[in-house]
């Protein structure tokens, strides 16, 4: 049995298709990524471990893993290539042509972890809870890069960091 | 009645994200409006997160056809069939290559190893031999038959050719890779002569048979029971097909 159709998954495909391009920065790359999501994802429609878990957060686990995956072999060709050659260890992710306005050139600044996390939860509007799931991370480490992130996208925003005074007793429950 | 909770970092990020009960919502909103410094970093968060909201969901994100789940489940099909067809070829030309290799090692061995060649060579030495052409000869022709068949391991009867002038001189037993070979050796009022060789073989089927010439010899054979058969005599003898023809019914 089906427990998510092609509508549901319709509806996901804008923000996956976000997602995979904050996470790649390159166009071509990011539909790539999209592209082996959704294959993995529809080649699991029926046979996914927890069927009621909400659909949103499985697919951005998939896309995040992937990535990561990408990643981690990318990075083994590069140390593979640096010991024949002397490449740069790492070619600038390419731009986009045109970035829109402040706030986007602000948010591609940040690195990749904070951006994933300030994208699921700030724009996605995604629980804590699904925001831990999609990434693979436990909930407190999604919260302390929120939190970096959070402060980082401010400071690039406003040229300087705010010296706001922040509790820094945590409370006990 | 107890007074709220003092906020702490990861509350006051839930605060911002609406993640919270309304309850608490409510509560930390109190706290909030006795903190300008804090509200004030709070709001930023959430402008900041509407700001980002409203920069990334443009237009221009909408995806394109080529992600509808239709097309890429289309796409997985037409490439698992790529996948299949580049196997099932992959394994055609594997299984041809194979048995190819197969008929051609069958086919020379065959050539180089012609049925019941041992019979051809073993009439080559012996009926040329005038003096001594069998072991035991034909005259206690139950001696002979009895002898022959224990030495082959197979019941085997002396068939009679003198309706075709044929004269069972007698037999002698050879050994050969397969196991004991008998061979009788017949011979016509002219000195002409016709051996019959019995040896195991399982190399064919029962019931494959043939014949072929070659250095002036013609020899017949079969199989039938695990044993090959064969008659050779010389090629222009005009008794050698007959007896070879009456042989198969004969034994």
């Amino acid at each position: 049995m089906s427990h998510f159709d092609d509508d549901q998954l319709r509806e996901v495909l804008p923000a996956l298709r976000r997602f995979a391009g904050w996470l790649c920065r390159d166009d071509s790359a990011a539909d790539d990524l999209l592209q082996s999501c959704l294959e993995k994802a529809l080649a699991h429609q029926h046979s996914r471990r927890q069927p009621e878990a909400p659909l949103k957060p499985w697919l951005f686990s998939i896309m995040h893993r992937l990535f990561l995956d990408g990643r981690r072999r990318a990075s083994r060709w590069q140390r593979l290539l640096g010991r024949l050659a002397d490449t740069e260890s790492s070619a600038p992710s390419a731009e986009r042509a045109a970035v829109a306005n402040d706030a986007l050139a602000a948010f591609a600044r940040l690195s990749p972890d904070q951006r994933a996390v300030l994208l699921l939860v700030a724009v996605e509007g995604m629980s804590y809870q699904d925001t831990a799931l999609a990434l693979g991370l436990p909930i407190g480490t999604v919260m302390s890069r929120l939190s970096r992130a959070r402060a980082a996208y401010r400071q690039l925003t406003e040229g300087e960091p705010r010296a706001v005074a922040t509790p820094t007793l945590r409370s006990v429950k | 009645m107890n007074t709220p909770r003092t906020p702490d970092q990861d509350e006051l990020h839930a605060y911002a994200d609406g993640q919270l009960t309304t309850a608490r919502q409510q509560e930390i909103a109190a706290y909030l409006a006795r903190q300008p410094a804090l509200a004030a970093q709070v709001e930023g968060w959430r402008r900041d997160a509407q700001a980002l909201r409203v920069a990334l969901s443009q237009p221009a994100q909408l995806s394109p056809a080529r992600f509808a789940p239709e097309r890429i489940r289309a796409g997985m099909r037409r490439r698992r069939r790529r996948v299949l067809a580049l196997c099932a070829s992959w394994l055609l030309v594997g299984s041809l290559g194979l048995i190819g290799g197969w008929q051609a090692q069958r086919l020379s061995y065959d050539r180089s190893h012609p049925p019941m060649a041992d019979a051809l060579v073993a009439y080559r030495i012996f009926a040329s031999d005038r003096a001594r052409p069998v072991e035991m000869d034909a005259s206690d022709s139950s001696r002979l038959q009895q002898w022959v068949s224990a030495r082959l391991g197979r019941p085997l009867s002396l068939p009679d050719m003198d309706s075709y002038g044929y004269r069972l001189l007698g037999g002698r037993m050879l050994a050969t890779a397969e196991g004991p070979a008998a061979l009788l050796m017949y011979q016509n009022a002219q000195g002409q002569r016709i051996s019959l060789y019995v040896r195991p073989s399982t190399r064919f089927e029962a019931g494959f048979r043939g014949d072929r010439q070659g250095d002036g010899l013609a020899a017949s054979y079969w199989y039938r029971n695990g044993y090959g058969f064969a008659v050779v005599g010389r090629a222009g003898d005009p008794g050698t097909v007959a007896v070879q023809q009456a042989m198969p019914a004969a034994i």
